[in-house]
């Protein structure tokens, strides 16, 4: 056993955070951040795309009106891009010195890199791969569920503004850039670093895992997509955990987001006729899926169980 | 060393605080209702009413930080931040539901303020200049068909930002009324 595995998680050894030494309870920091967090990401990502058009335009347009949103929407990718950045990104990683030993910002939030991790991205491409045509499963175990039809009218506006978007815009890069690379790294430092090791410190990691899956699935705000989003969020926590790195899960989340990406601009008929969850995909797909994911999972596993530190270290 | 956590319980300051300012929350709110109402539409998203609320808002803020005073004095003891934001922000979410209920009471009092109050903010949209005929025709269809689905939500968020706002002011307090020398380097 090494010397950080010693020390990780035993109360006697490791050092207070700001947090524990004055008393602050560890779900009011998770959940309060992840909700202001959301609400000033909101915000400020619209008054971002506000300015930009009006800065563009020359008068001040109303978000709430779908043809502004749909004439202006590269600028409010802008917005919510920066608000991506500003509030899931750099504020958590402001948030996270609160939450994390003094001077162990970034290991605490798993930003490690050796070797081993190298061979677990790899592994993590894969399986990231495969596994799809099981999310898209569950998909349309989802879209089983009844919803008001006011509530799935929102989601199919949303749908066809981002069909818009990718359908109308070329700059491939650009668009990978905001709606893959940032997400990618941002979210993954707020769900699979913060929330996931600071939950982890006081609940275990079961409840760790689960919880941020969930609220990782819950935070897209698209309750028709709930299920897969969740299981989405739980395996990437499970690589998190697992590699003792964030970097694997970063990757798989660029490369799932990716991936769609650059089919709705290589096939755009394809992507928006057959990513809707109202069909079954192909059983012998789903079949093969869970197999050929089942088993790049279960390597994935052997290999971190090899070579790592089972998680943070602080 | 771990910090001694303060166990006594911090419910009775809570409801309190949270019984006082909910009900100035929902007066204040229910004053502003009446005031859209009673006067005619601006056409401007910046009116009195909006600095109106946003008063109504910064009163509610300071909820926890009568909860945290009220926990202090009747226990004598010296509580950390983060019990004070503890305090602070389990008072605001109260004040947030409280008020939600109150309001819907009010319903029973008044049963046409709902209607009246949306009316009134379907006069302020036509009062809006820029916006087409067909734009404010799909807003106000919007507000008709899914007014309960935005009541809700806008009713979550409030209770969500007023637990924000009475989390910071619980955390002033317990700084201001028997906060102990917090360790304040990061």
């Amino acid at each position: 056993m090494t010397e950080i595995e010693k020390n990780a998680g035993t109360n006697e050894s490791r050092q207070l955070s700001w947090m524990e030494r004055n008393g602050f309870p560890m779900w009011l920091v998770v959940f309060g951040w992840i909700i202001i967090s959301f609400i000033l990401f909101q915000v400020v990502g619209s008054v971002v795309s506000l300015v930009l058009i009006y800065y563009k335009t020359g008068h001040i347009m109303d978000l709430a009106n779908t043809s502004n949103l749909k004439k202006y929407l590269g600028l409010i990718f802008i917005g919510n891009t920066t608000g991506q950045i500003l509030f899931l990104g750099l504020g958590t990683l402001l948030v996270t010195k609160i939450a994390a030993p003094k001077g162990k910002v970034f290991s605490y939030l798993g930003f490690h890199y050796d070797k081993s991790i190298g061979r677990l991205i790899l592994l993590t491409i894969l399986l990231i791969l495969a596994i799809q045509p099981f999310i898209w499963l569950l998909s349309w175990l989802n879209a089983l569920i009844p919803f008001p039809q006011s509530y799935l009218h929102f989601e199919d506006m949303q749908d066809k503004l981002l069909q818009d978007f990718l359908s109308g815009n070329k700059q491939v890069y650009w668009t990978l850039f905001n709606v893959a690379l940032v997400p990618a790294f941002c979210e993954e430092v707020l769900y699979r670093g913060f929330v996931l090791n600071t939950i982890k410190r006081k609940w275990g990691v079961t409840a760790a895992v689960l919880l941020s899956g969930i609220i990782f699935g819950l935070y897209h705000i698209r309750f028709t997509e709930l299920i897969p989003l969740a299981i989405l969020g739980i395996i990437l926590a499970i690589l998190a955990w697992k590699s003792g790195s964030i970097i694997p899960a970063m990757v798989a989340h660029f490369v799932n987001n990716a991936t769609s990406v650059i089919i709705a601009f290589k096939f755009p008929n394809y992507a928006f006729s057959s990513s809707t969850a109202n069909s079954m995909p192909p059983l012998i797909y789903v079949a093969l899926s869970i197999i050929v994911s089942g088993y790049l999972f279960y390597i994935f596993i052997k290999e971190s169980n090899k070579s790592i530190k089972g998680g943070i270290n602080v | 060393m771990e910090p001694v956590e303060e166990k006594r319980s911090f419910w009775a300051s809570v409801i309190l605080a949270s019984l006082i300012f909910g009900v100035i929350y929902f007066a204040m709110t229910i004053g502003t209702g009446y005031y859209v109402i009673n006067n005619p539409p601006t056409g401007s998203g910046l009116g009195p009413s909006s600095i109106i609320g946003t008063f109504v808002c910064l009163i509610a803020a300071f909820g926890g930080m009568l909860a945290v005073w009220h926990y202090v004095q009747l226990y004598d003891v010296t509580i950390t931040l983060g019990k004070g934001a503890v305090i602070g922000v389990v008072t605001g979410i109260f004040i947030g539901i409280l008020s939600f209920i109150f309001v819907h009471l009010w319903e029973y009092v008044d049963p046409n303020y709902t209607s009246r109050l949306m009316d009134t903010q379907i006069a302020m949209m036509n009062a809006k200049n820029h916006m087409s005929a067909q734009e404010r025709q799909k807003i106000v269809d919007m507000m008709h068909s899914r007014g309960s689905m935005f009541k809700i939500i806008g009713s979550i968020f409030t209770t969500l930002g007023l637990g924000i706002l009475n989390l910071i002011t619980g955390m002033i307090g317990a700084k201001m009324f028997k906060g102990e020398k917090p360790e304040e380097t990061f």
